[in-house]
């Protein structure tokens, strides 16, 4: 999924589009009307539906959320407004009106949290099906309790009454009233989404596991941006109670919910005012006075429309003409994106391939004595690495793992295994497959929680804490299968990672203060200087058409950027061409710093013997060795285990 | 004794319904691992079936045949919302399944419109499909009255569930749903057609909500609130026994029917839905894998 | 009688930027049995799931594969499986919910129709590991690694196919299991099978084979006999990485 900032292009585009709704009003507002079903009506439909749209729209966007249940905060917003705003007339003059809405937004807000956390740690799908739970609710409320609804909002409560009456149209005020919510909300929203919270919630959306890794509060950061779409959305749906005079189910419908998700998805979710553009569409067959022909059958049959468009816009999205489409229109000006192609990882096969397996054995003999040479050449440059002069790694304890036992059903991963960690050495995690030193990783970086052993960090008890405390704490770590965020480009990946331990405040980060503007700055400059550290290049495209090096580097910028005091590097070679193996090699080299201690897992020999100070050997979840290369090279239990 | 009896009677009456129709839901978990939120609107499309053929004002035919015509229509609808719901968008999205909850609204909401558009009214009474069998139309259970269909709706149930549970336990091919639900992959490498076995398993739903249609339409009429909304409650059924497991669905049906049961006879039955759903709000927030259902654990 | 062999020519596979298989040409000859060996992530068990035809979403497959004189490229996995090439996956990949009897009765589900046969082959397996006749009724998921591999071979067994490609059977079993397993390949080879193993122990997978394939990033860098093989030390040094 591409970013959900809006381009230059979009933002013009959504910018006519808003003065064009504003300039209908006027030229609308002299007319006097009798009937409800008006222009200016029907656009004041279009905007109340557009703000929970593009709310719904970013939470899905950016949030990876599918809420089918923000029909329910659109009713906490109409309660919000009709309830209690009718008795609170704190300064006894006109903005009683405007303070109905206020209410709405907090009430919005504190159900959205409620909400949030009570499910947020569910999967998004049982996520999504609390949330049609909460849209099936509704409906059964007025049933069990019809005192509650019906209330009207009196009549004083409809805001901008004066200047409405003024301009001739009693309309007017709601339609101001519901300009001006959906520009709030469209405000906040991309302030949001542009903040380090909003770059946060990308990752998140992408792999929430290796976002906490680097530190992210995945639950916090969920809840908050879920209770800021239900906020919004209950301010339309205050606005909504106030048009039709008092708080019913009919406002809210099962169905509605669907609305807000078929408006979004039409516009759009990846992009901020795509619910604005859907919303327009969805309701333009009102902007027809009478009700005959399409527009009379549209109306009659609004779920099959409905039905139609949720079945059919999917495809859509996902058809990658469309994609692109939809790319060049909103994408954010980027550099040209077919430059972007970094050459293939195999570029050296670009010869002819005369070379093919079932010929004569002296070409293969060729091709193997050409992989032979390119280990030495890996060896070579550990050699090189080798010479420079290393710190005895006589620093102090950073990492101590006592004991580890883990156990999945009848499988032990682990039985035993101890480490400890000291400043400023590397040490080399070797194993046949299936052995545990994944597992290992995992447990030292919390997404396993051992059953038996103790690990501590620092002198401190971590048994229990989770990744992101243990990011938080000075563990990164890279991932065997690469774990990047694809919606991200690779120095929002960076920026993600270096943020995550003191994210900008969220009123700066909702309305864009000058302290969030800055942050980002601040983290991308700092993003510049980590990739160029690690030699990665063309950070500011997708990471779709890296290649294997260049995610690797991206990874362990990313590990970098959260400051490590323990860095766990998890089969950085794996997939890559033994000619990228030199590099990579020499980038372990640079990591080497005195006050960190480096694990690397690798199944390359070679580049095990090149960098790291000490081995240790782990076969079926137990220490079976460990030392210098030397020594681990002619343990004869360690010949054993690997060649069987 | 009143009170007891008809406890008893309402808790196997509503139960059953609920429990179909969360076998329904569950069935189609079991190998897709998704919520069919269509399944309320399988059960309308068989109703109108059962309307269209039985109805003194469509076909006026015999109620054989409009049960026949009730389970084909049930089987292919649910079997068209495969298709048109689940198949095409198989790539939709990195969490896809969050896309099919869409889709299948969606279907279920195309459904009732095609069914609405048919039969231009929305809300129809449909004559029992048994009324009495060699005149004998119901007894007393001390006190409360058991009519003939609703004893229909009772046997039919145990039947369908039985034989469910029964395959499930007792034979290869229901082995096969566990299979593929399991690891569809590995399914596939033993020569296992994992299509054809979620077709299967659609079917199967399709007929489930064919049978709870020809209990309740009579009972309630054809009203496309009425099926969508016990759709809802059947799917916290399924909830609470453990989406996936037919055995499962099975209990929660009932346990949600003694639950409205107790609500009805002690004169509280206004706060029923609310209570549901909010129940399926708390069981999400809870134990989202249900009383019988297993924790799927998360790879790294 | 060629029915069994497959031939690889020209294969390439890609996962979005990463060539995983690059322009690989082999061939596996029936009733013999075939080892890859090479370094983690050379690409073998990629090479693997793509002959059985599991295919990952963004995966590009080009060149060509065929199995007798059938091109299997396009097929689906449970047509292959189902006509008798059967892959014993990397990792087991049992049905960890079900018990070890019905994995290994859905393991002879492509010839559920002959009964006496899946029996039979049952009751071979049992004899084979008879450890598994002791934990019959127990679910697949609670077994032992070297347990679970039991099963998988013995799910393969019970298939009753013809031509079986084995991954990385070895993957985190004790050396005792190990050999033990092996043993059984040998066995299951000697009955007329067709087999293409990949293993990671080079040396045991070369000290069993007839014939060896040595892949390397992709890439097909060494074939030849298995005397060869076992002859010349550099070929195991290649697998080493």
């Amino acid at each position: 999924m591409q970013s959900a900032l809006p381009s230059k292009k979009g933002l013009i585009v959504a910018a006519c589009l808003f003065v064009g709704i504003v300039l209908i009003g006027e030229t609308q507002a002299p007319t006097s009307l009798t009937s409800d079903r008006t222009i200016i009506s029907a656009v004041t439909s279009m905007l109340i539906l557009a703000t929970p749209a593009i709310a719904v729209g970013a939470l899905t966007g950016r949030g990876g959320i599918l809420s089918l249940g923000h029909s329910f905060f659109f009713l906490v917003g109409a309660f919000g407004a009709t309830l209690w705003a009718q008795d609170i007339n704190l300064f006894g003059w006109h903005p009683v009106g405007l303070w109905s809405f206020v209410l709405a937004a907090i009430f919005g807000a504190i159900a959205g949290a409620i909400v949030a956390l009570a499910t947020a740690r569910l999967r998004p799908f049982f996520l999504t099906l609390a949330t049609f739970a909460l849209a099936l609710l509704i409906p059964s409320l007025e049933v069990s309790f019809p005192s509650l609804f019906g209330r009207g909002a009196s009549t004083g409560n409809v805001v901008f009454k004066d200047l409405a009456v003024a301009r001739g149209n009693p309309f007017l005020g709601e339609y101001y009233m519901a300009a001006i919510i959906f520009a709030i909300a469209a405000f906040v929203l991309g302030g949001y989404l542009r903040s380090e919270r909003g770059r946060a919630m990308g990752a998140i959306r992408d792999d929430s596991l290796s976002a906490e890794g680097v530190g992210i509060r995945v639950t916090v950061r969920r809840t908050e941006f879920f209770a800021l779409t239900c906020s919004l959305t209950a301010m339309a749906g205050a606005l909504a109670a106030h048009r039709a005079a008092e708080t019913s189910v009919q406002l809210v419908a099962v169905q509605q919910s669907f609305e807000f998700v078929i408006a979004a998805f039409l516009g759009g979710i990846n992009h901020l005012f795509g619910g604005l553009f859907g919303a327009v569409l969805l309701r333009a067959k009102d902007l027809s006075s009478a009700g005959t022909g399409p527009s009379q059958w549209l109306g009659d049959h609004t779920f099959a429309v409905l039905g139609l468009m949720g079945l059919a816009i999917p495809p859509l999205l996902t058809n990658p003409r469309v994609k692109q489409w939809f790319r060049s229109m909103f994408a954010k000006n980027r550099a040209p994106e077919s430059d972007t192609v970094e050459t293939p990882p195999t570029a050296k096969s670009g010869e002819p391939d005369g070379a093919s397996a079932t010929e004569a054995p002296p070409e293969l003999g060729a091709l193997a004595q050409e992989e032979l040479a390119s280990v030495s050449a890996a060896k070579k440059a550990a050699v090189a690495v080798k010479d420079a002069p290393r710190p005895e790694p006589q620093g102090r304890v950073l990492l101590e793992a006592k004991d580890i036992g883990l156990h999945f059903g009848g499988l032990a991963a682990l039985d035993g295994v101890s480490l400890t960690l000291r400043a400023g050495e590397v040490v080399g995690l070797i194993g046949p497959n299936g052995s545990g030193k994944s597992s290992f990783i995992n447990v030292m970086a919390g997404i396993y929680h051992h059953q038996h052993g103790h690990l501590t960090l620092n002198g401190e008890d971590v048994d229990k804490a989770g990744p992101a405390f243990r990011s938080r704490a000075g563990i990164a770590r890279t991932y065997q299968n690469v774990r990047s965020w694809p919606g991200l480009t690779p120095r929002e990946h960076i920026m993600v990672a270096a943020g995550a331990k003191a994210p900008v405040d969220l009123a700066s980060s909702l309305l864009t203060l000058p302290t969030s503007v800055s942050t980002t700055k601040k983290l991308s400059a700092r993003a510049q200087e980590l990739a160029d550290s690690v030699g990665l290049d063309r950070i500011d495209g997708t990471v779709d058409n890296y290649s294997m090096p260049s995610l690797r580097r991206l990874e362990i910028a990313r590990a970098l950027a959260v400051e490590p005091s323990v860095l766990l590097l998890d089969e950085p070679a794996a997939g890559m061409h033994p000619d990228d193996l030199p590099q990579l090699v020499e980038l372990v080299g640079r990591l080497r710093n005195p006050d960190r201690a480096i694990v690397l897992v690798e199944h390359h020999m070679d580049v095990i013997e090149a960098t790291v100070d000490r081995i240790i050997v782990l076969d079926q979840g137990q220490l079976l060795a460990s030392g210098d290369m030397e020594t681990i090279k002619n343990d004869p239990a360690v010949r054993e285990a690997y060649l069987g | 004794m009143t009170d007891l009896s008809q406890i008893l009677v309402t808790t196997l009456k509503e139960g059953s319904l609920l429990a179909l129709l969360a076998v329904a839901f569950s069935v189609v978990f079991a190998t897709t691992r998704l919520v069919n939120l269509a399944t309320g609107a399988v059960s309308l499309a068989a109703a109108y079936g059962l309307l269209w053929i039985t109805g003194p004002d469509w076909l006026g035919g015999p109620a054989w045949l409009g049960v026949i015509v009730a389970l084909i229509i049930g089987v292919l609808a649910s079997v068209a919302v495969y298709y048109a719901a689940i198949v095409p968008f198989g790539r939709f999205d990195p969490t896809s399944n969050i896309g099919w909850i869409l889709t299948t609204f969606a279907a279920g909401l195309i459904l009732i419109e095609i069914a609405g558009i048919w039969f231009e009214n929305r809300s129809l009474p449909v004559e029992p499909v048994l009324s009495s069998v060699f005149g004998w139309t119901g007894f007393n259970l001390s006190g409360t009255p058991v009519r003939v269909s609703e004893l229909m709706l009772v046997v039919s149930t145990a039947l369908v569930i039985g034989v469910l549970v029964w395959t499930e336990r007792h034979s290869l091919s229901g082995r096969l749903f566990q299979a593929v639900a399991q690891d569809s992959d590995a399914a596939s490498l033993q020569g296992i057609n994992p299509r054809m076995v979620v077709v299967r398993s659609f079917v199967i739903a399709g007929v489930c909500a064919a049978v709870a249609a020809i209990n309740m339409a009579p009972a309630v009429g054809v009203n496309q609130t009425t099926f969508q909304l016990v759709g809802f409650k059947a799917l916290t059924a399924a909830l609470i026994g453990g989406l996936g497991s037919i055995r499962g669905g099975a209990l929660g049906g009932f346990a949600l029917g003694l639950f409205v049961a107790v609500l009805r006879v002690t004169h509280n039955q206004n706060l029923e839905d609310p209570l549901l759903f909010a129940a399926l709000l708390a069981i999400l927030a809870i134990r989202p894998q249900g009383i019988l259902g297993r924790v799927a654990e998360e790879k790294a | 009688m060629a029915d069994h062999d497959i031939h690889i020519s020209h294969l390439d596979v890609r996962y979005g930027p990463v060539r995983a298989i690059n322009d690989v040409s082999a061939d596996v000859p029936e009733g013999k049995i075939t080892a890859i060996i090479g370094p983690n992530g050379a690409g073998k068990s990629t090479l693997m799931r793509t002959i059985a035809g599991l295919r990952a979403v963004s995966q590009n497959v080009s060149g060509s594969i065929t199995w007798g004189d059938r091109s299997i490229l396009n097929d689906s996995a449970y047509k292959i499986a189902r006509d008798g090439l059967m892959l014993v996956p990397e990792g087991r990949r049992l049905f960890p919910g079900l018990s070890v009897e019905e994995n290994l009765l859905l393991g002879g589900y492509r010839r559920r129709n002959d009964g006496d046969a899946v029996r039979a082959a049952m009751d071979e397996v049992m004899e084979m590991f008879p450890v598994l006749g002791a934990r019959r009724n127990q679910a697949a998921g609670t077994l032992s690694g070297g347990e679970q591999q039991m099963v998988a071979v013995g799910r393969a067994i019970v298939s009753g196919a013809g031509t079986w490609l084995l991954d990385e059977p070895s993957l985190g079993l004790a050396p005792i299991i190990t050999h033990q397993l092996f043993e059984v390949i040998g066995q299951v080879a000697r009955s007329g099978r067709t087999i293409l193993l990949v293993e990671q122990y080079a040396e045991s997978a070369i000290g069993l084979a007839d014939q060896v394939l040595v892949l390397v990033s992709g890439q097909l860098v060494w074939s030849g006999s298995g005397e060869d093989a076992r002859s010349d030390g550099r070929v195991a040094e290649l697998a080493w990485g």
